[in-house]
């Protein structure tokens, strides 16, 4: 276990190799906060994984969050394969993970801060009448495709009666005429027979289905 | 014909191997994606309930890094088909390859219009009983019904899919796994009748080695199944004929002897006096009956015994070449030429590499069988190693899709054929 002093170090050089500065800290309590131009960033260290600390931190980091802080909980690598990531990226809280040796950034803890908010607010202005052009456009297109796809499922019926229809008429003529006719059209054999030799010009097929001898035996399948 | 075209583009093959999950469609080309067949399941964490990310089991390249330490890892991180089969009732295994097929499927699935759901070649071990095939395609057709991924789906025995890789229409596939090892003729299709299986695998392999770092004086290392893994693999030999490999090896101490430096640690195991033993690592896969290995049941080593699975009864202590001719004569007299011309072994567990200055004393296993089967008077059997053991399955599971008619329904008696489930 790293001792609680250099391990507060190391996080405070991490954060200032990102642009923050130090503005108050405290050991005792497992937090420091930093300060950059545009916004302050609240983290809080776990170093005990029992449930109750863990809960503790992370519902102060949520707090923190709320408050329009950027807020980052710092973790070690240990606890973050156990509980995993998702939660915090979902959540907007940035995680730092240590070990002995190191220190990197799991999550980026995303600010919420006025400033920030402000200018997003400011864009999306800017940018609601291109959006709602863009929706009008996109619920066109959207009719059409459903119009298109209403004209395939009927084809698809149509299939389906045609399958019927031939199923009724070759189980009504008289077997030679039946066999006639099958032999006059590929059978399912020629048919992926053809088939690979198209694609192996096109190269397209793996090696293993090449030459491959039980091509004939199984297509030659039928119920 | 539309449908055939269709089925050729989405044909997706799933290799339920003991150890590795390959899977992938007919666009992936010659090699499937390979995951580990497990799952794992944490430790209900009242952080992630809070924050609504509560994940009951983890499968695929995210398992390490929800790993934990400590006594439990052994009951949550589940191998479904270590032993080749599922049991019935085991819910947590058979969610764990629920998980692995829907992670693989939605890897794959295409964007855009037209896509219906993939035609699913699934592989199961030959002596999958009928309540597995059951209970996958009603997982299937739970896929089919919550994500529309699946639109038809087969069930193949993985050594007809191996004889269909290999391109070969009359053969006796061996394939041996972790927990077991089965002999399965084919001829232009599975004689189900004829496949004889042997409840002795590479875990096996892994306890004799076992026992050896014991009396080597590494017992502690002796509990790390990986590291075991690992000696097997790197100090096991294949002796052509124990006997003489034995008495060779305590005239030549240093021709046998060898050292394993561990990569990436301080650890080097060296066998030193009990390098001799080197001999019985693989010796024990192919017929465990010497009289050596009895000092080692004495002393606490599981003796493989028989065991019955549904119909099949798993033969322990039955020597690789006795089984093999013990399948090939549950087959027609006139077949039995050729089912001895093609043995194709596939699986880790035949990789066994002699070295140089070990040659005849040390084997391969494709000389060691024929020599096997020679001595119990067949010779004309042809004995072939697997290139590529770990993609066979998975290209039989492509070919099969490609070729077989959309329209050939599945039949319980044949155990082929398709069953759609977009219809359900």
């Amino acid at each position: 276990m790293v001792p609680r002093r250099i391990l507060f170090t190391r996080l405070i050089d991490f954060m200032a190799s990102q642009g923050y500065r130090v503005v108050d800290e405290s050991v005792g309590e497992g937090f420091i906060r930093f300060r950059d131009s545009e916004r302050e960033v609240v983290l809080r260290v776990v170093e005990d994984t029992s449930r109750d600390e863990v809960l503790s931190t992370v519902i102060q980091a949520a707090f923190d969050a709320a408050s329009g802080k950027a807020a980052y909980v710092a973790m070690p690598i240990e606890l973050v394969s156990k509980i995993g990531d998702h939660a915090f990226r979902i959540h907007r809280i940035g995680v730092l993970v240590y070990d002995s040796h190191s220190v990197f950034e799991l999550v980026s803890g995303e600010p919420r801060g006025r400033a920030k908010q402000a200018a997003t607010i400011s864009r999306e202005d800017k940018n609601d009448e291109r959006f709602a052009v863009m929706l009008e456009s996109l619920s066109a297109r959207l009719t059409r495709l459903e119009e298109a796809m209403a004209r395939l499922s009927l084809l698809d019926e149509l299939r389906t009666r045609l399958d019927i229809l031939e199923g009724m008429v070759l189980s009504q003529k008289p077997r030679r005429a039946v066999e006639e006719e099958r032999a006059s059209k590929p059978t399912q054999v020629e048919a992926v027979k053809e088939h690979v030799e198209r694609s192996e010009t096109g190269g397209e097929l793996p090696s293993f289905l090449k030459d491959n001898p039980w091509l004939d035996i199984l297509s030659g399948k039928s119920s | 014909m539309f449908e055939e075209e269709y089925k050729r583009r989405y044909v997706f093959g799933a290799d339920y191997g003991t150890s590795d999950f390959k899977y992938g469609p007919i666009t992936q080309g010659e090699k499937p994606l390979v995951v580990e067949n497990r799952g794992y399941f944490p430790e209900p964490s009242i952080v992630a309930s809070i924050l609504g990310s509560v994940r009951e089991v983890v499968v695929g390249r995210d398992v390490p890094l929800f790993l934990e330490s400590g006594a439990d890892l052994a009951t949550r991180l589940v191998y479904p088909m270590r032993s080749g089969t599922i049991a019935k009732d085991d819910t947590r295994s058979w969610r764990v390859i629920k998980e692995l097929t829907l992670m693989a499927l939605k890897e794959f699935k295409p964007g855009g219009f037209g896509f219906k759901g993939f035609y699913l070649v699934a592989a199961l071990s030959a002596i999958a009983p009928r309540y597995m095939y059951e209970t996958l395609f009603e997982i299937y057709r739970e896929i089919a019904r919550e994500d529309n991924l699946i639109h038809s789906a087969t069930i193949i025995p993985q050594p007809l899919a191996v004889a269909i890789a290999h391109k070969t229409t009359s053969c006796v596939v061996v394939e041996s796994g972790h927990g077991n090892t089965q002999v399965a003729p084919i001829s232009r299709a599975p004689i189900r009748g004829a496949v004889v299986a042997l409840n002795r695998g590479g875990s096996d392999a892994n306890a004799i080695t076992a026992e050896i770092l014991k009396d080597a004086g590494y017992g502690d290392l002796a509990r790390e199944e990986a590291l075991v893994r690992r000696v097997k693999e790197n100090l096991g030999l294949l002796p052509l004929d124990l006997d003489r490999a034995i008495s060779y090896a305590k005239s030549n101490p240093e021709a046998v002897r060898a050292a394993y430096q561990v990569p990436g640690t301080r650890i080097k195991i060296d066998l030193g006096e009990h390098s001799w033993a080197r001999f019985l690592i693989g010796e024990y896969v192919f017929d465990p009956n010497h009289e050596l290995f009895q000092s080692y049941f004495r002393r606490g080593m599981p003796r493989p015994r028989d065991a019955k699975v549904g119909d099949i009864v798993f033969y322990g202590m039955l020597n690789l070449a006795d089984t093999i001719i013990a399948s090939i004569e549950r087959c027609p007299v006139e077949l039995q030429p050729h089912l001895y011309g093609q043995v194709i072994l596939s699986g880790g567990n035949f990789s066994w590499r002699p070295p140089e200055g070990l040659k005849g004393i040390a084997v391969d296993a494709e000389t060691k069988l024929s020599h096997m089967l020679r001595q119990r008077g067949v010779e004309n059997a042809k004995v072939t190693l697997s290139p590529e053991p770990q993609y066979a399955v998975w290209r039989g599971c492509i070919v099969f899709g490609y070729a077989v008619p959309a329209n050939y329904q599945w039949s319980w008696e044949k155990m082929e054929g398709w069953i759609n489930l977009t219809k359900t």
